[in-house]
């Protein structure tokens, strides 16, 4: 529940950014501009509160006997953790670039961590299978794409890719 | 012999197939002549393996555990993905792959399929 409230939060955070933010053009601004203006505030509350929701979120991920969602949980409040520092020390700082840095690590770290345990039992296949497929599609984007693309798809498809797990811990 | 695999098995099994003949398809149209492209043709071949693979998955006398037809299914999904994205391929033959892969995810992550793999391949094999 608090992991769906987190990537709700965030992404209409990001959709009030975009929006106060007027020269957006797609493809050509980077997600690195918006946190540059002034419309960044909304992203910096989206950040450190949806960042804060979803590493409480994951704690709730740790079961004795799976080590993928223990892994999966432990990830996801370290993400949580680096955009809430990402957030608070705010761009410029160099704390920021390694928080960034750090924090996609740590979500494809929790995604891989994810799929070991879906597959694990043959627990749930066709959410270990759609996992795959973003990896290796996000993945492709960021050698691929242009910056410009990539940044923002891989924030839409990384919430999309939380919302889903959250609407599967409510399901389950 | 009957074949008493059930319906949605055997569609994967012709599914894969297709997949597999699109995918020599696309290596054809991805030469031109240029040494550069041997690489689109060789992700092509790649992906022509892996298809061909997942019919054998849903095959009577197949390889691979349940997870392992569904893991391969998915990896088969991302790379075509990843191809259009690139550009090595045809963009409409790749979105047909990716999408055949896609319902090949949905026929291998199906419950029956499970079932099948599980009790009468592997089981029968053992």
């Amino acid at each position: 529940m608090l992991g769906f409230l987190a990537v709700s939060l965030f992404i209409l955070m990001l959709m009030l950014t975009v929006v106060e933010y007027s020269d957006w053009v797609y493809g050509e601004t980077l997600v690195t501009d918006l946190i540059d203006s002034d419309a960044s505030r909304y992203l910096f509350i989206g950040g450190a509160a949806g960042g804060l929701l979803l590493a409480f979120s994951a704690i709730g991920r740790f079961e004795k006997g799976r080590p993928g969602r223990i892994g999966e949980g432990l990830f996801l409040v370290l993400v949580g953790i680096f955009i809430v520092w990402a957030a608070i020390f705010g761009m410029g700082d160099e704390i920021f670039d390694i928080s960034i840095k750090l924090a996609t690590l740590s979500f494809f770290l929790a995604v891989i961590c994810s799929i070991y345990d879906d597959f694990e039992d043959n627990r749930r296949m066709l959410f270990g299978s759609l996992s795959i497929i973003f990896l290796i599609s996000t993945l492709a984007m960021i050698l691929v794409c242009e910056p410009g693309i990539y940044q923002i798809w891989f924030l839409i498809l990384g919430s999309a890719w939380l919302l889903l797990r959250g609407v599967r811990a409510l399901c389950a | 012999m009957i074949d008493k695999r059930p319906k949605v098995v055997k569609f994967g099994f012709l599914l894969g197939i297709l997949g597999g003949l699109l995918a020599i398809l696309a290596s054809i149209y991805a030469y031109d002549s240029t040494e550069s492209s041997v690489i689109n043709v060789g992700i092509c071949l790649l992906v022509m393996i892996l298809f061909l693979v997942l019919g054998g998955g849903f095959a009577p006398n197949g390889n691979g555990t349940w997870g392992v037809v569904t893991g391969i299914a998915a990896v088969t999904t991302g790379i075509c993905i990843a191809m259009i994205l690139y550009g090595n391929i045809d963009k409409w033959l790749g979105s047909a792959m990716a999408v055949i892969a896609m319902v090949i995810v949905l026929v291998a992550a199906n419950r029956k399929t499970g079932l099948w793999i599980k009790a009468n391949r592997i089981g029968k094999q053992n």
